[in-house]
Order: C-alpha cells, then structure tokens, then sequence
C-alpha cells in the first residue's frame, strides 16, 4: 500500500505541475486585445459547418475596425477541419478602445467527412493589425455518434500504457 | 474491501496514463503559434504581389512548414502551391512571397487573405490557417512624393582633422569636438575603391533641427558623396545624455539638405554604420514629432535609411531598457525590417534596375540603393533567408550586366573622335575595380589594354608651393622660399594604374633672417636656393560618384609630390668688437618641413596627398610645427590641367 500511496502522489503532483505549467503557458500573454466565445464546444455533423460565435475586446488604446482583427488557427487536424473568419468579411464595424463588441460570428469551422462519434480541436488566436495577439483559445467540434473501434495509435499507446501496471501486478504476485 | 482498492488503483492508474497521453500530445508544454506580419503590397490592376512575413510565436519549432493555399477573399494565388518555408524555429521569421492575378482584385479594395497550410510538431502533422486583412494599392513609403527638409549647420572648422585613408587597408580618423565629443569613424579594408582623404569637422550647433530636445553631436564628413562598399562605423561619445529612448540619430547631405533620421546600432555607445558621407549625428527628444513623422527623403535609400531608423529606435530602447535585461526576443522587430526590406527591393531597387536598362543614368542612383537594400539586409542577418537570397543574386547580376554595358559604351565613346579620354578612363577604371571587390574582374579580360588604348588622358601638373618658417626664437632664423613646377606632364600607367610624372623643380626665391642675440647683428647672411626635382603620382578618385563623371573637371584626383630640391643657408654674424663671422649653417630647409607637413606616416604611401579637381586651380594651407619650435605655413597651389 506504501507504494500505491508514493505512485499515487507522485501522479497527483505531476498533474498538478504540468497542469499549472499548460495553465500558465496559455495565460500568460497580458494582451491589448481578446476574445470571448459563446461556447467553445460545438456539435456539427460530417461534412457540416459550426459557427462560433462571441465578443472581441479592443484594449489597445486607440480604436480598432473589424477588418483590424485577424483569427489565426493551428494545431487542428487539416484532413477534417478548415476554419474560416467571419469577423469584418460581411460588415465592417468600428471596436473603439476600452469597448467589448456585442455577440458576432466570429468564424466558421467546415468539418470534413469524418466518422461519427469523433472529437476535434483547434487552437484559435486573435491579431490586431498592430501586431498585438490574444490569449490562444482551445474550441472543440464534437461529431454525433459512436465511435466504434480506437484509432489505432490511442489503442497502442493505452496498451503501452497498461503494461507497466500488469507488471507491477505480476510482481506483486 | 480488497475488490474496492485493486478497483481504486486501477481508476488511478488510467487516470495517470490519461494524464501521460494528454502531456505526451502537447510535448511537455510545447507550442506551436502561427502569426501573420505586416505584408507587403505591390502592383495594381489586377496583378498584385504580396510578401507576408509568417512568425511563429510558440515556443517549440515548427517542422516542415509548407502553404497549401492563399486566397485574397476566394481569389487563389496564381503559381505553384505547396510552398515549402522549411522548419520556423521558435521566435522565428519566414516569408510566403504570393501573387494575385485576378480583374475582380481593385485597387483601393480590402480583401481577406488567407493562408493555409501545415507543420510538424513532434512527428504529427497540424494544419493552420492565418487570415489578414488586406488593402490593395496603399502607397508606401518608396511611392509616395518627396517632403524633404533642410536644415542649417554650423561646423566648426577650427577641430577639424584630415587623414589619407588606404582602400587595401582601411583605417581610423578621429576629431574631437569644443564640447569634448569625440567622434571616430572606422573604416574597414577594402571599403574603398580607391585611397581617400577623408576631412571630419564637429557640428557646433544645427539650425531648424526638428528634434524637440535639440542637437547633441555630430560632424561633417568629406568628400561629400563619398561612398562605401563596406559599412564604415561612426561611433560618437559625447558629454550629452539622454535615456535611449529619447536619442536619435541623424544625417544630411550637402548643405544641410534632406535632413532625415538615421538608425543608430542596437548598443548603448551611440554607433551608426555609414555607407556614404556627409552629416551624422545624434539629437533628442521623447518622440519623433509631427515634423520628421510627415518628412519624406528625396532619394530611395534615404527612405529606407529614416524607415529603419523609426524601428531601430524603439527596438534600441527595449534592449536596451534595464527591465529588460537579458533583452527579450523580439521577432517582430525583424518581420517589420524585412517588410520594409522587401518594400525597398520592390518598388526602389528592382524599378530603378529596370530604368538603368534603359537609360544608363539611373545606374549610379540603382547601384546606390541597391547597394543601401543589400548592406542592410547583412547587417539584420536577413540576407541568407528567402526570397532575399535569391533577391540579393538577381540584383548583383543585373548591376554586374549594367555596369559592363555601362564600361563598353564609356570604351566606345573614348575612342571617338570627340570623346574625353580622361573622363572615360576614370569610369573604365572605376567599373573594373567596382568589379574587382565583387571578384567578377575576370568578366573584363581586355582591360588594361582597352584603358592603355584609352589613352586614359594626359594631365599637366603645376605645383606652386611657398613654405614659411617664422616666429622662431633668438639664435634662429626664419625663412620663406617658394617652390614651382610648371606644366610637368603626367602619363597614366596602365601597370600601377595611377598617373605619374616627373621633372624640374625650380626654387624662384629663398629669403630669411636670423634673430642674433644682442648686441651680436648680422653681417650678410645668404639664403641660397638650389636645384631640384619632383616625383608625382595621382590616383583617380574612385569614391565618388565615378559612374556620373560628365566632363574632366569632375575627376577627383589624390595628388602625391616628393620634392627633393637643395637650398643652402650661410649665417653672417659680427658683434660690437668682432668682425664678421660666416659659416653654413644649414640646407635643404624646403624639403626637410616639406618632409615635416606631409610625411605624416598616414596614407598607404605614408604622405599627406593633395586632393584636386582637374583642370581646377585648388589652394592649400597646412600648418605645422618646425623642429625648433617655429610655425610651418604651406601655402601650395596644384592644377591638374587636361589639355583637350
């Protein structure tokens, strides 16, 4: 039991490191400039289209349009999703400094074909034309359905993963 | 209970796999943050050239980045996609260079760019997509008309230091100011095409300087126009402080004209690296002001040098901010440098290439920023990165045609009946030695016979010299003797490539007088000139302007004498109760403070050169101190005429 306690702890304090290090990493830009989504989990079926929708908020100092913000996207899956910006494309509108706009479209997320039941994410960064950037922001396209076998690296690596505990059963045996 | 707990371990120990698997995926941390720079627009009508600087601004590297797509609000670019951009190490700059061919892109328009594409992170392949807003046909700074200023300086003469500075091997000039600034410029090897006397003189005061907290420092360098092929370094130390921030450098040309901002390097001592002369300095003021904000330089490269020198700054004050210390990355810095950059090759360099095609008397202005564009981009380090690289090979190529169709029409136009041998000689010359530093001398094989064939011109050499020793001490003497050669021919060499020449030297008058203690007098003392000869070599000016040499007295030339011409003294005292006593006292007087003036051991030769202007009549007072304690005055005329 001694040794369950030391692993355990040893697994809790790891968490907590590397979680405040993730927490940290995406935080800690102090920026003139972010966004606020509605929702950052949406649900859209193969071969459909999300929209994400939320506020942008102009701290620069100087007043801002639309067309001055840039959605930047990264880290997603490019054989299923495609992410396209809304902001400023159909209108124009003015984001004075110290304002936080109404609920917009902020941009869109075409989903490929892809089997149900599956689970995607992005990275989304907002840029002003000042070169100033947000804080990076993690949304989630959740696809309906059941996904019935494990892709294959997942299942090699819970495998891997397993092994080390099996061993400490057998020897413990 | 026994259940319960394997249970509980087994819940535990998929929760620590999840937490392993979840780490794993994001490398410990490790991210990848694709931004888009400020891009670079030009074109019109349709056809439209954007370069984007792509900066990734996470913290690991991001592998093999490639562009799949662009579209400027669903127009596709036009030309092969993928564009591989290699591996963005983190903090790091890349450029997508993309071109737009569509009628439904107008000019005055806002479109949506987007880029698509993707990049390896720890063996995966991730997509991203940046997106900006885009205005087609905004003028930048390379387009918009002029808005010079001048102001009016103030120099001060009486600090002023001249030295003869070798092209082989560079050298070091230093000159203090009234107010203690000491001001040297460093010129590294092979900077120069040909040897040079380069004069610096202090600024005491600029008249209208549009920099709210005043003038600090600066000097005058000359000849004006001078330039370099290698970055010479300006480094001024002055008793004026103020936060880095609040310093700007400057510069200025002939007369005050074109006053503009110039970039200081990212240290604290106030250095700037100088490519052409005349007016550098450094002022102050907590902004840049609405003056020198709405200030357009005349020329192109003064353009790029006031861009510059707007991000310098505060990208000087950031490192150099004691808060700030070890200074932070700043990538930003560099996309903007290289925007600008690739502004300057678009619509300065690459035009001006193009107009010299044409028409040869663009080429001096194209050689000049396009020499500007290319030293700048080694100083930033951008210079091995594309499309600089590729930028950098076409513009030397273009320059190395240009500047050979340039040297073959100057052959052809000696060789007529009206040309100017001189003229043509001096700018044959200076392109085989342009090509010379570039190691492409090869590409003129026939040079030196087509120069001899030249004829290069014949210059006539008169040297008017009087040397003055005066104010010397009891027991001394004084004396003024005068110095002539008059038309000495001078041939070019078409082995040492320099004029030389060499003849008579006559000595029309030698008069003195001795400072007998009393009650001793003189007696008859005698100043006995003697004969002499003279050594000349001249070697053409190359720093200035060569490839704009329109007529002979536009040839700069660095005129070396060595006289060797005998004079004899023979002193005559008597006193009250002795009779008159005489006996040689001394010789050679004219030649040994000749020796004194100009045997400075500066200079590649180790003598004061004369720098004159053909068929220009130029005067010279230099000044020193005999070995005795007397004032040396030199007072010599030299003309380089070209008998036509």
């Amino acid at each position: 039991m001694r040794a369950h306690a030391r692993w355990s702890k040893f697994c809790y304090s790891l968490g907590g490191v590397l979680g405040f290090l993730f927490l940290t990493a995406t935080s800690a830009r102090a920026d003139g400039i972010a966004f606020q989504l509605v929702t950052s989990t949406l649900t859209a079926a193969s071969g459909g289209t999300v929209t994400f929708d939320g506020t942008v908020t102009n701290n620069t100092g100087g007043d801002l349009n639309a067309t001055d913000f840039f959605f930047n996207f990264f880290a997603f899956d490019p054989t299923s999703l495609n992410p396209i910006q809304d902001l400023g494309v159909v209108t124009d509108f003015l984001i004075p400094n110290g304002s936080t706009t109404v609920d917009v479209s902020l941009f869109d997320v075409v989903v490929g074909s892809v089997s149900p039941g599956s689970t995607f994410t992005l990275e989304v960064q907002l840029e002003d034309v000042n070169l100033d950037a947000s804080a990076t922001q993690t949304v989630t396209i959740a696809v309906p359905g059941t996904q019935s076998v494990p892709e294959p690296p997942t299942e090699l690596f819970l495998l891997t993963g397993f092994l080390p505990l099996a061993l400490w059963k057998l020897r413990r045996a | 209970m026994l259940h319960t707990c394997r249970l509980a371990r087994k819940r535990l120990a998929i929760a620590c796999l999840w937490l392993a698997a979840f780490t794993a995926k994001s490398s410990l941390g490790q991210t990848i943050t694709l931004q888009s720079g400020t891009p670079e627009v030009s074109g019109g009508n349709g056809s439209f050239t954007l370069f984007l600087p792509i900066l990734n601004a996470g913290t690991a590297t991001a592998g093999s980045v490639a562009v799949t797509s662009a579209t400027l609000s669903g127009v596709a670019a036009s030309g092969s996609l993928p564009l591989q951009l290699s591996d963005i190490l983190a903090g790091k700059v890349s450029f997508a260079n993309l071109r737009f061919n569509s009628g439904a892109l107008v000019t005055g328009n806002k479109y949506l760019l987007t880029i698509r594409g993707t990049y390896t992170l720890g063996g995966t392949a991730f997509g991203f997509a940046i997106n900006r807003f885009i205005l087609l046909g905004a003028l930048d700074i390379f387009q918009k008309p002029a808005n010079p200023i001048t102001v009016t300086p103030m120099l001060d003469s009486s600090h002023s230091v001249q030295t003869p500075i070798s092209a082989v091997n560079g050298g070091t000039i230093t000159a203090t100011g009234a107010d203690g600034s000491v001001f040297t410029l460093t010129i590294p090897p092979n900077a120069l095409l040909s040897d040079e006397l380069i004069t610096m003189t202090p600024i005491a005061s600029i008249g209208n300087i549009p920099l709210s907290g005043g003038f600090a420092a600066g000097v005058e360098l000359q000849p004006q126009g001078l330039r370099f092929f290698l970055p010479a370094t300006l480094t001024i130390t002055s008793p004026t402080t103020a936060p880095a921030g609040q310093q700007w450098g400057f510069s200025y040309g002939a007369s005050g004209a074109d006053f503009h901002i110039y970039p200081l390097n990212l240290t604290a001592a106030i250095t700037m690296n100088i490519l052409h002369f005349t007016g550098f300095g450094w002022g102050m003021a907590p902004s840049l002001g609405s003056t020198l904000e709405a200030v357009i330089a005349l020329k192109a490269e003064q353009r790029l040098e006031q861009q510059i020198a707007q991000l310098t700054e505060q990208e000087r004050a950031r490192q150099l901010d004691p808060n700030n210390q070890p200074p932070s990355d700043n990538p930003q810095y560099l996309e903007n440098i290289a925007t600008l950059l690739q502004q300057a090759y678009r619509d300065a360099v690459q035009p001006l290439l193009d107009a010299a095609v044409g028409d040869s008397t663009f080429l001096e202005k194209a050689a000049e920023t396009a020499l500007a564009w290319e030293k700048t981009l080694e100083l930033e380090g951008l210079a091995g990165q594309e499309p600089f690289k590729s930028e950098i090979a076409a513009t030397k190529s273009a320059l190395v045609q240009l500047t050979i169709t340039f040297y073959n029409n100057s052959f052809a136009r000696c060789l007529a009946p009206d040309g100017v041998p001189l003229v043509e000689s001096a700018i044959m010359f200076g392109v085989w030695k342009q090509l010379l530093l570039l190691g492409q001398d090869s590409l003129l094989p026939n040079f030196k016979t087509q120069l001899a064939a030249c004829a290069a011109g014949q210059l006539l050499l008169t040297f008017d010299s009087t040397m003055m020793d005066v104010g010397e001490v009891v027991g001394k003497f004084d004396f003024n003797s005068h110095v002539l050669a008059q038309d000495l021919p001078m041939r070019f060499d078409t082995t040492k490539l320099e004029y030389t020449g060499d003849g008579l030297l006559s000595y029309p008058s030698f008069t003195g007088m001795f400072h007998w203690p009393p009650p001793s007098f003189d007696c008859g003392s005698r100043f006995i000139p003697g004969p002499g000869t003279i050594a000349v070599t001249g070697v053409i000016d190359l720093n200035v302007n060569f490839l704009a040499i329109p007529q002979p007295s536009d040839v700069r030339v660095l005129v070396t004498v060595v006289p060797t011409i005998s004079d004899l003294i023979i002193a005559s005292v008597a006193g009250p109760d002795s009779p008159c006593f005489s006996l040689p006292l001394s010789s050679d007087n004219y030649m040994v403070d000749y020796g004194i003036l100009h045997y400075n051991g500066q200079g590649s030769n180790g003598i004061l050169p004369y720098a004159v202007f053909v068929n220009t009549p130029t005067p010279f007072g230099i000044n020193g101190f005999g070995v005795s304690g007397g004032v040396l005055v030199e007072q010599t005329t030299v003309t380089l005429a070209n008998p036509m």
